[in-house]
């Protein structure tokens, strides 16, 4: 084969991506006429028997091979192409799927009237708002990618739902000494989402909400820092000036109802006591060095502490990050341990009780799935995690974080879901029109069987992977 | 008298009584015959006096095979020849024989496995040869066939006799040996559980399935919530399904034969494998469930063969040959 007709099958090949199938195949069809006959190979001074008849062959099969990465469709004539195969379904998208067809899950909506006993297993969406938490401060990961799939954020209402709800009720009010919780559970089972229910029902029920939805960002230097003398611990400024912003978009309306008790004074600022916090947050907010952000957030914080007009909720997802020695290197490239970094500190000493919220409660989440961050040895010993293989008393365990871990009650999340709740989920993939096939009682069944009751699993590898007719 | 005229006569009392009549002497002295012959010693003949050598005998040696090499043997096998005649003439009389090629053909099969070379020589007190051997089996396989047509008809006193002769012979091995190349059927242990082994590649699963239990029915109480639906669990090394088998090919395949079945939901598995990878692991699992089902439920024995689901996939990794690569790649053609 010539170079010249190798480049007129590229041509061929670029074109047919670019849909202009009539074309591509004219140049096909041009290129095969050009094709010269099956090449015959000469023999210079002798070839052994049956060597000349083997090149030829594997000419012609080299050949063949070449041409099979061309799709076929480029030498079907146009009308062919035009013709759906059967009547009953055509090869156009039923309206639902074209874009901009507007379709959307119809959901009740998260709140107190749908957090009842009842609706155990219902889907409900959460709100859309600019100020919605999860508009705010974003989502982990495996949720963000979920939502990005459905129609409308939304979750199913379980038994641990109410557990957790309830648990944010009975705190409201007293110290968060007394309210520190961690969510535990098998990789898949719903820890994260059970935390952002919690977050979106203290938010609609009126808390001053801080999420952190990826902790494992503070620590895995993805974010810039700097060392300082005054706190002795390493500032991470952008993190920090991005927190703040977060926190105040989420909460402004509630932020500018407190104000500040002492005046804060540094090198960029001076604000006078009695500001509210929302306009400390601002200002801030306004220095886009960052250098102001660590500051201001630890003003505010305190504040947060002291003040008991609003409960707050503290919840960090993949708590367990905080508890390995960062990726952060120090003058002597060693890895910088966790509570010399400002953000994970002051999360660790919400979550130990060194440092208490008067109104307000910590939760925070484990993530299994993360075999970087594996949850550690004094984690599983503070909250009595199950663990598969055996733990030896002599395996060490880092005594200050050991510390840190100090008076956290765990809240296991269910390794399965019920059926009943399996159900809603189901309901919502089924209505969202993910699945390929109209056998649903069968599908529901043996995709439960498959994943065990895990809801990521009956998702992801269950409805989102199989391709049963 | 001789043993022969004894036995016409008795043939032809027997006749003249016609059919219906006890024909019990025949059959039964030939049984009592064969068994004392094999229990008897073939060196001592009986009657024999220890007196002079010059005076004649007293009495008639008790058999007329006793100057032969092997009394016993030629004993045994004009026995037999009288119960063939014997009952060949049972039969005519029950007009049963001669059998229409038809009538042959429908009967039903009653394969016999007869007692090895080794293990007739102490029937016929003597080494065995194939051709003696063979001689014999060709009685056997005489009578046997009378035995089946006397089985097929009905007359059971004829056939009991027969098969009371035919037993003598038939090996103790007999069950196993029929039995052979057949699956052995799974039964069910006291907790319903059955026991079942599947193959795939180099995999192999054992597993066991229970039922479900079904909760107890909600009380007429109208408080009360509706039943949870029964679920399957299915462990493997004492591990979940999904943690133990991530791809979801791997999980689709396991779940294939319940879902054939629909019978997701109504038994609990748990399985222990071992070898191969996770393709031969999970093939070999479905396997052992498929087994498993046909256990519990004998009716979809049939839908399952037919969906290939009982059968072990008989595909191995094929092995490398000399000249080759791997199994079939060539190594890479090199024109000089």
């Amino acid at each position: 084969m010539s170079l010249l007709s190798s480049q007129h099958r590229h041509v061929a090949l670029a074109l047919a991506e670019a849909g202009s199938v009539l074309r591509a195949g004219q140049y096909r069809t041009a290129v095969t006429r050009a094709a010269p006959a099956q090449k015959q190979s000469q023999s210079i001074g002798g070839v052994k028997r049956g060597r000349k008849e083997k090149w030829e062959k594997k000419m012609n099969q080299e050949r063949a091979q070449r041409n099979r990465d061309i799709p076929k469709f480029t030498r079907y004539p146009e009308s062919k192409l035009q013709i759906p195969k059967t009547k009953e379904r055509p090869a156009i998208l039923p309206e639902v799927f074209q874009p901009g067809s507007g379709h959307s899950l119809d959901l009740p909506l998260f709140g107190p009237s749908t957090l009842t006993a009842k609706s155990v297993g219902q889907a409900t969406s959460f709100g859309t708002t600019q100020t919605n938490a999860a508009k705010v401060f974003g989502l982990p990961n495996k949720m963000h990618f979920e939502y990005r799939i459905l129609s409308t954020p939304c979750s199913v209402i379980r038994d641990v739902t109410l557990k957790a709800i309830h648990t944010l009720d009975k705190a409201k009010g007293s110290s968060s000494k007394d309210h520190r919780i961690v969510l535990h559970g098998r990789a898949g089972s719903g820890k994260s989402f059970l935390l952002h229910q919690a977050v979106q029902y203290a938010q609609a029920q009126g808390w001053v909400v801080l999420y952190i939805p990826r902790a494992v960002t503070l620590v895995n230097s993805t974010n810039s820092y700097a060392y300082d003398i005054r706190t002795q611990t390493y500032l991470q400024p952008r993190a920090s000036y991005l927190t703040l912003d977060k926190l105040y978009k989420a909460n402004s309306a509630l932020l500018s109802q407190l104000t500040l008790s002492r005046e804060l004074v540094t090198e960029k600022l001076n604000i006078p006591a009695g500001t509210t916090l929302a306009e400390v947050a601002q200002a801030g907010i306004k220095d886009k060095s960052f250098t102001s952000g660590p500051v201001v957030l630890e003003t505010v914080l305190k504040e947060l502490e002291t003040q008991t007009k609003f409960p707050v909720l503290v919840a960090v997802d993949d708590f367990q990050a905080l508890f390995h020695n960062s990726a952060y290197k120090d003058p002597f490239f060693h890895a910088i341990r966790p509570h010399h970094l400002s953000l994970p500190r002051t999360f660790l000493e919400f979550a130990s009780g060194q440092r208490t919220l008067a109104n307000g409660v910590f939760m925070g989440a484990l993530t299994e799935s993360d075999t970087a961050y594996a949850v550690p040895l004094e984690l599983k010993d503070a909250l009595n995690l199950e663990s598969r293989h055996p733990v030896s008393p002599y395996d060490k365990r880092d005594q200050v974080k050991l510390g840190y871990t100090e008076g956290l009650k765990g809240l296991k999340v269910p390794e399965r879901m019920s059926t009943n709740e399996m159900a809603g989920l189901f309901s919502v993939w089924k209505d969202d029109m993910a699945l390929t096939t109209d056998k649903y009682d069968e599908l529901f069944m043996s995709k439960y069987v498959e994943s065990d009751g895990n809801p990521r699993d009956f998702v992801w590898k269950g409805l989102l992977s199989t391709l049963s007719p | 008298m001789s043993l022969l005229r004894q036995c016409l006569r008795r043939a032809y009392t027997s006749a003249a009584a016609g059919p219906g009549a006890a024909r019990s002497s025949p059959l039964d002295t030939v049984r009592t015959t064969l068994l004392n012959n094999k229990n008897a010693s073939a060196s001592a003949p009986t009657g024999t006096s220890s007196g002079d050598r010059g005076s004649p005998r007293q009495t008639p040696p008790s058999s007329p095979s006793f100057y032969t090499t092997r009394a016993v043997f030629y004993d045994q096998v004009a026995q037999l020849e009288r119960a063939i005649s014997t009952a060949n003439h049972a039969l005519r009389r029950a007009q049963l024989l001669p059998l229409p090629a038809f009538a042959r053909e429908s009967l039903p099969s009653m394969q016999t496995v007869w007692k090895s070379k080794e293990e007739m020589t102490a029937d016929f007190q003597t080494k065995m040869t194939l051709s003696r051997y063979r001689k014999v089996t060709k009685l056997l396989n005489e009578l046997n066939e009378y035995y089946r047509i006397a089985e097929t008809a009905g007359v059971a006193d004829i056939s009991q006799k027969i098969y009371s002769i035919v037993s003598l012979f038939e090996s103790a091995k007999k069950d196993a040996y029929l039995a052979r190349g057949k699956r052995k059927p799974v039964v069910l242990d006291a907790y319903g559980r059955s026991y079942t082994v599947g193959k795939r590649k180099t995999s192999s699963a054992r597993v066991w399935m229970i039922p479900v239990q079904q909760p107890a029915p909600p009380a007429e109480d109208s408080k009360a919530k509706a039943a949870p639906i029964p679920m399957t669990t299915i462990l493997v090394n004492n591990i979940p399904l999904n943690e133990f088998f991530p791809l979801p090919a791997d999980r689709e395949r396991i779940t294939r034969p319940l879902k054939v079945a629909g019978l997701i939901g109504k038994y609990n598995v748990f399985a222990i494998t071992r070898g191969g990878g996770t393709t031969g692991q999970s093939g070999a699992l479905a396997h052992g469930i498929s087994k498993g089902i046909v256990a519990h439920e004998p009716d979809l024995e049939v839908l399952f063969r037919k969906a290939k689901l009982t059968r072990r996939d008989p595909r191995m990794v094929e092995r490398k040959k000399t000249g080759f690569a791997k199994a079939r790649k060539r190594y890479t053609w090199v024109k000089r």
